[in-house]
């Protein structure tokens, strides 16, 4: 016999038990992911092939753009393959938290009927996320390293540590936006300038040479941007730039940071959300 | 002694328009709109095999009282012991994903109240075929009618056996056929012991089903007891209100 006892807020702390319930759930998780991706793409006539030739439309996109017309090579001179490693990790993270508010807000009946732990919405939402991001990196290699030269390399075999520190930063990130979404929907209106900002002021459409004469302030700005650590591992491995060690202490240090305090503060919330929707 | 199979105890649940941790920020955008007090402080218990129902005008509470049931929405204040698996019908509508197929929509219904996929697998077909949408199974939840997803709603919510189904509103939809289907189901509930817990307007259903009637105004409990003595309680206070 199941029991579950509806004490106040106050008086109820989220446990073991949080996680449990989150483990057991882990097909509706897979669930809610895959159905998201089916459902975006039930009308299309292509179908959930879209899922795979849109990274390689913005791919190419970005290769006209930047590559041709632009001529980006000025800074780098594997300038494409640089600016598309930072593209498709941005999009990962500002996917996830675009996804987490709409699986949280668009979920309302779900919520207001089942009782399930809620961190089920932003992982699933990571999930859809994350398997775009692993099918991008097809696209990196199929399209970009034939232009630009490179292939993959033993290095590669490093890209699940970047990979792991950028996705706990990265569900950290969901579940603050889910838990604030909530009680404020403006912030939907916010996200999409927000993660465009943090698009332009990292390290993706412009080289470390460009700041080479700046004053030591912004130098400390660029370099504490947890992206800057992803982004730098993740060249490493998918490009083989020489690894700077200390950003895979960042990099681990920010995505205990950003998990820690974006589970705790949305678990502590989750018994209100319903009042939201 | 007997055995409850839900226990609430001063339940109090307050909305606020516009909740902010910035006390200056909340109180800006939040003046002129006052707190509502959806229960305040209701309190009852109900011995398991009991089937109950909420009466109440709109805006009485009933909604909010079986979320904190269901255990959706935590009060604010007091506590609710439940004890046996809940499954949920409240306030039917849109479904889950309206993208999704209607197979597909059972696959997470299931899948969210904590079914292991093979036990959902199991159930799949059979609330399918209790719901009678037929081929609709496979086109999107979008296309349906509402009174089938409101049969697709009630077969799912039924068929997970569950010991306490929770019911907000649901019969009067669907079509004269599955009414007929799913009172017979209510019974069948009741008649295993089940714990039923329907809120509704519709008097009627509560002397079929009930054995006990919970009447709440203004998220305060009028009274408790058998359906008839409720019921014309009830009455009695509305043709005074609208004197």
């Amino acid at each position: 016999m199941t029991t579950h006892t509806a004490e106040s807020r106050k008086a109820a702390p989220a446990g073991e038990g949080y996680f449990r319930d989150l483990w057991q759930r882990r097909s509706f998780i897979r669930e809610l992911a895959f159905g998201n991706i089916m459902g975006k793409h039930a009308t299309d006539v292509l179908g959930v092939l879209w899922w795979v030739l849109n990274p390689l439309l913005m791919t190419a996109v970005y290769f006209i753009v930047f590559g041709i017309i632009l001529g980006g090579q000025k800074g780098d001179p594997k300038f494409l393959a640089y600016l598309l490693v930072g593209v498709f990790a941005m999009r990962y993270m500002s996917g996830t938290m675009t996804g987490s508010a709409k699986m949280i807000t668009g979920s309302g009946k779900l919520v207001t009927t089942i009782a399930f732990p809620r961190m089920v919405l932003p992982l699933a939402a990571l999930i859809e996320e994350l398997m775009a991001f692993v099918v991008s990196l097809g696209a990196f290699y199929f399209l970009v390293a034939p232009i630009n030269g490179i292939w993959p390399t033993w290095w590669l075999l490093f890209f699940p540590v970047p990979l792991l520190f950028h996705t706990m930063f990265t569900l950290g990130m969901g579940a603050l936006t889910a838990r604030l979404v909530v009680p404020i929907r403006d912030i939907r209106n916010v996200i999409p300038h927000l993660t465009r900002m943090w698009f332009y002021l990292s390290p993706i459409l412009w080289t470390l040479d460009r700041i080479a004469d700046a004053a030591p302030w912004i130098h400390f700005l660029v370099k504490g941007n947890p992206m800057f650590s992803y982004l730098s591992l993740y060249r490493t491995a998918m490009m083989g730039r020489p690894l700077e060690p200390v950003h895979i202490a960042l990099g681990a240090g920010w995505g205990v940071v950003a998990l820690v305090f974006g589970l705790w503060t949305f678990i502590r919330n989750e018994g209100s959300m319903a009042r939201y929707l | 002694m007997t055995d409850y199979a839900i226990e609430a105890d001063n339940v109090r649940v307050t909305y606020r328009p516009f909740t902010s941790k910035v006390p200056l920020l909340g109180k800006i955008l939040s003046s002129g709109s006052p707190e509502v007090h959806a229960l305040a402080g209701v309190g009852f218990k109900v011995p398991v095999g009991t089937s109950i129902g909420v009466l109440g005008r709109n805006g009485a509470g009933k909604s909010t009282l079986l979320r904190v049931i269901a255990g959706t929405l935590k009060p604010d204040e007091g506590k609710v012991v439940v004890k046996g698996r809940i499954s949920t019908l409240l306030a039917l509508g849109s479904g889950f994903n309206g993208d999704l197929t209607g197979r597909r929509n059972v696959w997470l219904g299931c899948l969210a109240t904590g079914l292991t996929r093979a036990e959902t697998a199991e159930l799949v077909e059979p609330i399918l075929e209790f719901s009678g949408i037929g081929n609709a199974a496979d086109r999107p939840l979008n296309t349906y009618s509402s009174g089938m997803v409101a049969r697709l709603a009630f077969a799912i919510g039924t068929s997970m056996r569950p010991d306490i189904l929770l019911i907000d509103e649901i019969l009067s939809v669907g079509d004269e056929a599955f009414r007929e289907k799913s009172r017979l189901a209510m019974k069948a509930m009741v008649e295993r012991t089940g714990n039923l817990v329907i809120a509704s307007h519709r008097l009627k259903i509560f002397r079929e089903l009930c054995e006990e009637l919970i009447w709440i105004e203004q998220g305060r409990v009028m009274e408790i007891g058998p359906p008839q003595e409720v019921i014309k309680a009830y009455r009695k206070f509305i043709k005074a209100g609208i004197v």
